[in-house]
């Protein structure tokens, strides 16, 4: 039987599938090098004609730029602007994403309302939003805000609450009463770390209780108290968290006095680490009672690409120090201190106090004196026009596609989960509470993360109303020192971060659910 | 194995079916107490939510009504619909918008998009419509009585609603269970609002600023659409004959919706031409450039394509055209000639990869080369359109604007990135690493940057990345970022489409011989395609929501001419907010067609796929 | 009856998916014209061998000869491999898009490079021949199973193919349905078809079969003819497999 048989020899390489399949894919890969390698020999080109280079030098440099808002409305710097817009960013997307995600949750329960105005009623919100394009809904908002706030230009509308006011309203914004943090509220927050984490120990125990069959244990009066209890201590004896900042003075000095080298080594260590933790992962799927199986192209691609990549990174790690000195906080990065060592200082400083000084102080908003209305930031709450139309435009928009999410979520639980939830005798409430929520929120969380990641990518608009986001910034920033290229790699890099942030938390919280459905 | 062998059996013959049961009692306050009060709780809510409704809708009107400069839009309608186009050039418009009206009748007619409407499902949506015009004319009326005026439109158009409502409601009422069965055609429905939208135009009139003997700011009425209600007229009676010749052909010729599919594609690069170019071709060119490379590499291309396309020449036929193919692709960059050159090589490097899966036989091949020489005669076109010098006196972003600008970023948008999303997707689903890892690179990092950065991108860094010299213009930069931005959106659906095909039909198209390009471009796109259908309508609504951004770079589309054009005009001054809801309502009306449509088609697709 | 020319051999056939090895080096000769059956527990790699045999998979080690061309990673007789060989899948794998005659009349217009009218007509030939020459104009959803898996053998015959591979074609169809497949079949048989089916029809396999395999655990372990292999197996394996199916 064997002489049937005439082994032919190798084919030849043009015919090989498994060698085919390599040469397109460099051909491909080359195609791709030789675009952006001709983009960047046009843009070399083009700057040396303009005797012009791109260096990240001009952050370091003065700037006179007026922000609209933010910690520092005076920045000194560029890269100082740029992190107050980068800060003003997040706190419209922060703020933003919790409001959205309220409304937008009322607006889907009241889609599936079996109450026909309610459910219409949302529908027509829904479709009315929905399909107005947001930034016409932004500029809609400031427009009527500022209609309102040019009415009263000379001087703010007032709602007198006794001698001072409850609220104020001008051109410049809204101003409320708010509890304005001092600065030992971090200890108090350190404090109520503590203190939560007792309250769950709490709860453990009282649930223990529960379950064993002793009578009522009232776990959610325990824990409600506990929480309290713990909040009002802290107000008054936060100052025990004061050793946080020694430990921190300490881990400051180690990190000024530490020799580099030794960083260089356990950065270089770290990556390799990942490579090989990476290509180990890899190889447990792959692995088999006896040996190893046969490894497939990708198989192979992929363990090359991880040790290779872990290996360039520890290289580029030992024998560029500079990086391990930033990081570390010996050298400065742009005029400033970015490393750990700053990291430490800023927190051994907010760790310093010894007076019980209450961590908040609730306020009225105050105006200002000087002829024309200015709030007093240190009273109340201020809320410029431009974040108002913002938040506003913003919060209204997404709440009708999170709505739209958490319709589709409940209504995709499969009605066979309401018949047996029924069958088993659980009432309305407790079906839905139990049964058809756990499951809807499994479905609806991936498309909300999407809205989530939407909206902060959405904050970009705030240039179109002049608050003063990253964009914004960015801008001013490159008509001031034509350095248009830096910041918009700057751009990238933030919007990327900030993304990767938001849906690496969507899908921790995604992959947590799942492992609860098993 | 067949013969069963029942232990008893009965002919009990088909059982009749008995009568259903009397439905419940049914009626106005039946439905009240079941859908509104059925609980306290459900009471009050209804209460509120009805009374805050209305509190709403009559502060709305109350505010439209008022002190308003409703003038500023319907004087501005020319700025809002093209900005500042010039008149005597109006014609390429009308030719742009005339190439979209009879295409897509006669689309609608090859893929009969229509479908049949219930009387009862229509009945109720005209009983909404007129309870609604009805409720809004009594509030209207309340406030025109309170300014101490006479309202007489609104009379009429308050008796229109409930004589709408009523009728609707009757008339389905008096069908009975007829009303049930699917009757009413939706073309005739379309055709029929085409009309009464047409009359409209000719007899609705708004109060316009004019030059009378009183002084330039006086009013005077005129219809609504002063000088375009001849051409739109025109327009529409085109439209409705083109699909009944649409209907027509369809019969005769059923072949022609590939044609349909070209015509669309090369519509695109028409429309540019036609809106943005009067070439003026230097024809001593054409001859002694355009002429013997198009026939050059008509007939040696053709010759070699025939070549590589024959079975016979086996691998070196693709290891050739793979050669062309690299080559043309190197020489973007690095090779200093003519682009048309480039261009042509990488499409002859193109056409003959595909050559020995598209042209086996020879009637195959026939129709190959005939679509090569199509090509050839498409490339050189467009280049020697692009490259000579325009006879126009004016650029495409300056004059350009409104809701035309609107659209052509739209359209533009779409037909550029909807073939890179493809091919992305393909890339990124694709059993190659590279090719998988670099499409993956591009797709996340496009999704997770804003697009507005992209459009800053496009108009302050794109000359950066272009040969010296050359200028492109901010419309085509701004469709430029707009088309990769939403092609790594375009491609995440696809990629869903893709993924959604089950590994049998892969492997039944590998059972038949198939090879790469065969399988992908019959079995797997077609069906990828169909399933994502939904999620790609979603995506052009976003792109056509999203192309307001361009305002921010100085475009004047729609929002730049509301924000800062109209209320800065001297005898408007401060009609912001009028200007804004204008174009608000402008996008709705599109945008929620466009949603309500990809609604019917959702559910027509439900209904064909098993 | 089968020929005296060998048009599948294969010899020491090894194949791993990951760390699983679905096949422990198989040795098979196929003549022209045989039809081979191949029966075995699930999971025992009979699927697995035949869909090597037209590189749906690929085997690691060994060697597959099918009509005088192995195969191996050469482009060439890849290509020549797939369009000799026909298969028929357990869930059919129509194209749902396509209509019937569209879906058998793909393969001869755009492989086989065949014009339009002539692929047209053998594919109406084909449907006449499995018996459904009316459904031609319709899409796979509006068929019933057993039409659908007829025409998926007429879409593989339309490749005029020298073997055809069929993985276990009624496995997925109701059982009233599963008769007209199997007379396609047979019908195919008696045509002088060379056929390696895998299936757990033993009374198709009895009537048709020139031969049967039994397989487990990635094995060949008996083989024989009908009368031999359900009367007197050899092997103790094939005897317990036997006795719990029968």
């Amino acid at each position: 039987m064997a002489s049937a048989i005439e082994r032919q020899a190798r084919p030849p390489l043009w015919r090989d599938v498994r060698i085919l399949k390599w040469i397109v894919q460099f051909v491909i890969l080359g195609g791709v090098i030789a675009l952006i390698l001709g983009l960047v020999f046009t843009a070399q080109d083009n700057l040396a004609r303009q005797s012009q280079t791109i260096s990240f030098g001009f952050l370091s440099r003065p700037i006179g730029i007026t922000l609209s808002e933010g910690f520092n409305t005076l920045p000194d710097t560029a890269i100082q602007a740029l992190g107050v817009g980068m800060m003003n960013m997040l706190r419209l997307t922060w703020t933003g994403i919790l409001a959205a995600t309220l409304l937008g949750t009322i607006i889907g329960v009241a889609r599936l309302s079996s109450n026909w105005i309610v459910n219409k009623a949302a529908t027509g919100y829904v479709e009315l939003v929905r399909n107005i394009p947001l930034l016409v809904q932004i500029i809609f908002w400031q427009v009527a805000v500022r209609l309102l706030g040019e009415a009263t230009a000379d001087r703010a509308i007032k709602v007198p609450f006794g001698d001072e006011a409850l609220l104020y309203f001008s051109a410049k914004g809204f101003a409320f009463p708010w509890f304005n943090a001092t600065p030992t509220r971090w200890q108090w927050v350190a404090f109520m770390a503590v203190g939560l984490f007792l309250t769950y120990l709490i709860y453990r125990w009282r649930i223990r209780v529960q379950e064993a069959g002793k009578g009522e244990a009232h776990v959610g009066r325990w824990t409600i108290g506990a929480t309290i209890v713990f909040a009002v201590l802290g107000w008054f004896i936060h100052p025990i968290m004061g050793f946080v900042g020694v430990a921190f003075g300490l881990l400051e000095s180690l990190a000024a006095n530490i020799p580099v080298i030794i960083v260089q080594i356990v950065l270089a260590a770290v990556a390799l680490a990942v490579g090989v933790w990476i290509i180990r992962q890899r190889l447990d799927q792959l692995r088999t009672p006896s040996g190893y199986g046969k490894f497939s192209d990708d198989d192979w691609y992929r363990i090359l690409m991880a040790g290779a990549v872990g290996l360039l990174m520890a290289l580029f790690f030992l024998v560029v120090p500079q990086v391990s000195e930033v990081i570390v906080g010996q050298a400065e990065l742009f005029g400033k201190r970015v490393g750990l060592e700053r990291v430490f200082g800023e927190v051994a400083e907010r760790f310093s106090f010894t007076a019980t000084e209450a961590p908040f102080d609730p306020n009225l908003p105050r105006l200002a004196e000087g002829r024309f209305v200015n709030y007093d930031p240190s009273f109340g709450k201020v809320v410029t026009i431009g974040f108002a139309s913002m938040w506003l435009g913003l919060v209204i928009y997404t709440a009708a596609f999170i709505g739209e999410a958490v319709r589709a979520g409940v209504m995709a639980v499969h009605k066979g989960q309401t018949e047996a939830g029924l069958a088993v005798g659980l009432k309305r409430g407790q079906l839905l509470r139990m049964v058809i929520l756990p499951q809807a929120f499994r479905i609806v969380l991936p498309p909300i993360g999407n809205q989530y990641l939407n909206l902060a990518k959405n904050t970009s608009l705030a240039i179109a109303v002049g608050y003063s986001d990253i964009v914004q910034v960015g801008q001013t920033v490159f008509n001031q020192t034509g350095q248009t290229l830096a910041v918009f790699l700057i751009w990238m890099v933030f919007y990327s971060l900030i993304s990767l942030l938001l849906s690496s938390g969507v899908n921790f919280w995604n992959n947590k659910l799942k492992l609860v459905e098993r | 194995m067949d013969s069963r062998q029942y232990p008893v059996s009965i002919d009990l013959g088909v059982p009749e079916s008995a009568p259903a049961p009397e439905p419940p009692p049914s009626g106005p306050w039946v439905w009240m107490r079941e859908n509104l009060f059925s609980t306290p709780f459900n009471s009050v809510l209804s209460i509120v939510t009805l009374v805050g409704i209305l509190a709403v809708t009559h502060g709305i009107i109350g505010w439209a009504l008022g002190d308003r400069i409703w003038r500023a839009v319907a004087a501005n309608a020319r700025l809002l619909m093209v900005q500042a186009y010039p008149t005597e050039h109006f014609w390429r418009v009308w030719v742009s918008v005339g190439v979209i009206v009879v295409l897509a009748a006669l689309s609608l007619a090859y893929w009969r998009v229509g479908s049949k409407l219930a009387w009862r499902e229509l009945s109720r949506v005209l009983v909404g419509i007129g309870v609604g015009l009805a409720l809004v004319s009594a509030s209207a009326i309340w406030h025109i009585l309170g300014h101490g005026e006479t309202p007489r439109l609104t009379i009429v158009s308050l008796v229109v609603g409930v004589v709408l409502a009523v009728g609707a409601h009757r008339y389905a009422a008096s069908l009975g269970e007829e009303a049930k069965e699917p009757r009413v055609s939706t073309m005739t429905l379309l055709g029929l609002a085409l009309v009464i939208l047409i009359a409209f135009i000719w007899v609705m009139q708004a109060p316009v600023p004019g030059v009378n003997e009183e002084g330039f700011n006086a009013d005077v009425w005129e219809p609504i659409a002063l000088s375009t209600k001849v051409p739109w007229t025109i327009l529409a009676v085109l439209g409705v004959v083109t699909y009944w010749v649409g209907l027509g052909l369809r019969e005769a010729m059923p072949g022609m919706r590939r044609v349909l599919i070209a015509l669309w594609v090369l519509s695109t690069p028409f429309i540019y031409m036609v809106l943005f170019r009067g070439p003026d071709i230097d024809w001593l060119e054409v001859l002694t450039l355009d002429t013997p490379v198009f026939l050059g590499f008509t007939i040696l291309g053709g010759l070699f394509l025939r070549w590589a396309a024959d079975p016979k020449s086996g691998e070196l036929g693709r290891f050739l055209a793979g050669a062309i193919f690299v080559l043309g692709l190197l020489s973007l960059p690095f090779i200093d000639t003519l682009m048309l050159f480039k261009v042509s090589v990488l499409g002859l490097g193109t056409f003959a990869l595909l050559a020995p899966t598209f042209a086996g036989s020879p009637a195959a091949r026939r129709q190959f080369l005939v679509a090569w020489a199509g090509a050839m005669l498409l490339i050189v076109i467009i280049f020697r359109m692009g490259d000579s010098a325009s006879a126009l006196g004016f650029r495409g972003s300056t004059f350009l604007g409104g809701l035309a600008l609107t659209f052509a970023l739209a359209i533009f948008g779409i037909a550029l990135s909807f073939p890179l999303g493809v091919i992305l997707a393909l890339g990124r689903t694709s059993t190659m690493p590279i090719l998988r890892t670099v499409c993956t690179f591009y797709i996340e990092l496009v999704r997770s940057v804003p697009l507005i950065t992209w459009l800053f991108a496009s108009a302050n860094l794109f000359q950066l990345f272009i040969p010296g010299g050359l200028e492109v213009d901010n419309v085509v930069r701004a469709i430029g970022a707009i088309t990769l931005f939403s092609a790594a959106y375009l491609a995440e659906n696809v990629r869903g489409g893709l993924q959604s095909i089950s590994r049998g039909q892969y492997e039944a198209a590998d059972a038949l011989g198939m090879t790469i390009v065969q399988k992908t471009s019959f079995i797997i796109l077609p069906q990828a395609l169909k399933a994502v259908i939904p999620a790609l309508v979603g995506q052009v609504i976003a792109l056509f929501k999203d192309t307001s951004l361009v305002a921010i770079i100085g475009l004047f589309d729609l929002l730049l001419i509301a924000k800062n054009v109209i209320p800065n005009q001297s005898q408007f001054l401060g009609s912001f907010m009028e200007a804004i809801v204008a174009v608000a309502v402008i996008y709705w009306i599109f945008t929620f067609a466009f949603s309500r449509a990809s609604i019917r088609l959702e559910k027509r697709l439900g209904l064909g796929t098993r | 009856m089968p020929g005296d020319k060998d048009i599948i051999v294969c010899e020491g056939v090894k194949k791993w998916f990951g760390d699983f090895q679905a096949l422990h080096g198989v040795d098979l000769s196929v003549k022209e014209q045989e039809v081979v059956v191949i029966i075995g527990p699930s999971g025992s790699g009979k699927s697995t061998f035949i869909r090597c045999i037209n590189r749906l998979e690929v085997h690691q080690e060994g060697t597959i000869v099918v009509d005088g061309i192995e195969l191996t990673n050469d482009l060439r007789n890849i290509e020549a491999i797939r369009s000799e060989v026909g298969m028929v899948f357990q869930s059919f794998n129509l194209f749902p898009h396509l209509t019937v005659l569209d879906n058998i009349t793909l393969g001869p217009i755009w492989v086989r490079k065949k014009s339009r009218s002539e692929a047209e007509a053998i594919g109406r030939r084909l449907l006449d021949r499995v018996g459904i020459p009316e459904q031609a104009e319709k899409y796979p959803g509006q068929l019933s199973g057993g039409q659908q898996q007829r025409v998926a053998i007429a879409r593989a015959l339309a490749m005029e193919p020298k073997v055809m591979l069929f993985d276990e074609p009624t496995s997925a169809l109701d059982p009233e349905m599963v008769k007209e497949v199997l007379d396609t079949m047979k019908e195919l048989a008696s045509s002088g078809m060379t056929m390696l089916v895998v299936t757990h029809e033993m009374g198709f396999a009895r009537e048709v079969a020139d031969r049967v395999l039994f397989f487990d655990y990635g094995q060949l372990v008996e083989a024989g003819t009908p009368e031999h292999f359900f009367t007197n197996p050899q092997h103790d394996r094939t005897k317990l497999f036997l006795s719990q199916i029968l």
